[in-house]
């Protein structure tokens, strides 16, 4: 019983993180856990994040001799429904301080969220194929620095810029709205500390109907220590929330196989919006 | 001796892991799991898709009308891993599968598949088995 609450808890975070859109879940490549290596560091003496961080997991499945396979989902009595509920119970269920803390004005938007993510009153917009936004994307599979002022974050089908010459953010007037917003980033110690603004509003930040306002500030604060990155988030979005929500850590291996490729990831296409024919979404 | 895939991680993955898209929804919601379809037919499409793979297919009943119907199945990933996405052992569009899953609630032309059998007895098996209690 505690293993399957454990289990949901593990579906829910790591959805709610969007750890899942790495192709490999969380899973570095070729270096052990424990091995000490000391951290690369670039001509300014910040670390490196350049490389890729996924890999060397997988879902560990092959075909047998014969052509047959058995893809195996685990639930309570064996049941896809209890399945399918747990699920949505470890979605929902998480500590009273590591949910947004929403003003009361909002709760009711929030919960109708909640009861229609999966049909057309308030579709959570990743379950219509829509981007992940920050922090919901989590970390990025690859990161690659194009020149001194820009690193680039490569996830399954999005990007992201993260300007670190020292540049401002554009003036509130010059917002475009967007997906993933308008991010800098600047190190503190051996921590790049990345402020993201510009934000589109439509991006949810959790499954359970956890809406956002355009208005937001994203804070990232990501760490590598050896070839251990971790990441975590705050979004502080006061006029929706009473106190900022902090989210993470992720914690990720550098792949150390220079010869190892990410796979091509899958596009994304939703289908099932119009055919729900009850409202249990979870 | 069929493999099986196995572990908590996965077992979210299965279902939720797909693409940038970490959303999910009941398939209880749009699919009956009280009741089961084996159905044959000809493939005409496959869309490696996230979040779900689907397959269409086409189906003559008992009157010589054909229907295509589809087949949604866990994310393509998974198939993908198992060698189904491309290949010669794998999926052909034309030839003749059986499958099997979930009728809609809706009472559409779509399933949510629990086993597809390859004219030649190859057979991939998708369902829900109790932790500790996994099918050989």
């Amino acid at each position: 019983m505690k293993l399957r609450f454990i289990v949901g808890s593990v579906c829910a975070v790591t959805a709610a993180l969007g750890l899942l859109s790495a192709p490999l879940v969380a899973q570095g490549g070729g270096q052990p856990a424990a091995a000490q290596v000391e951290t690369p560091r670039d001509a300014n003496g910040h670390p490196v994040l350049t490389g890729v961080w996924a890999g060397g997991g997988g879902l560990g499945a092959t075909r047998d001799a014969s052509g047959n396979a058995n893809i195996t989902l685990r639930g309570r009595k064996g049941s896809p429904v209890n399945f399918e509920r747990d699920s949505g119970i470890g979605q929902r269920v998480t500590p009273r301080d590591e949910r947004p803390w929403y003003r009361p004005e909002y709760w009711d938007r929030v919960q109708f969220n909640d009861v229609h993510g999966h049909n057309r009153l308030a579709p959570d917009p990743t379950f219509q194929c829509m981007p992940d936004g920050v922090p919901r994307i989590g970390f990025p599979r690859e990161i690659a620095q194009t020149n001194e002022n820009t690193l680039v974050f490569l996830y399954n089908l999005h990007q992201r810029r993260i300007y670190i010459d020292g540049r401002p953010h554009p003036p509130v007037e010059e917002w475009i709205g967007t997906w993933f917003g308008h991010s800098v980033g600047h190190w503190e110690g051996d921590t790049l500390v990345i402020s993201t603004v510009d934000f589109n509003g439509q991006e949810w930040i959790g499954w359970p109907g956890w809406y956002t306002s355009p208005d937001k500030e994203v804070i990232e604060r990501i760490t590598r220590v050896g070839n251990t990155v971790t990441w975590e988030a705050t979004v502080n979005d006061p006029s929706m929330f009473l106190k900022p929500w902090k989210t993470g850590p992720i914690v990720r291996q550098f792949n150390t196989d220079p010869t190892f490729e990410l796979e091509e990831p899958l596009p994304c296409l939703e289908r099932d919006l119009d055919n729900m024919a009850t409202r249990e979404r979870g | 001796m069929k493999f099986k895939i196995g572990g908590a991680v996965v077992l979210c993955a299965v279902f939720l892991w797909a693409g940038s898209v970490s959303a999910h929804h009941a398939l209880q919601a749009q699919f009956d799991t009280e009741n089961t379809l084996t159905l044959e037919g000809t493939l005409s499409r496959i869309e490696w898709i996230n979040p779900h793979a689907y397959f269409w297919f086409d189906v003559t009943d008992g009157s010589g009308e054909t229907k295509q119907w589809g087949a949604e199945t866990v994310g393509p990933n998974a198939l993908r891993s198992a060698g189904f996405l491309r290949g010669p052992a794998s999926f052909r569009i034309g030839e003749t599968y059986t499958f099997e899953g979930f009728a809609a609630r809706d009472g559409g032309e779509r399933i949510f598949t629990t086993a597809i059998s390859f004219a030649d007895g190859r057979r991939i098996d998708i369902w829900i088995g109790e932790e500790g209690n996994a099918k050989k």
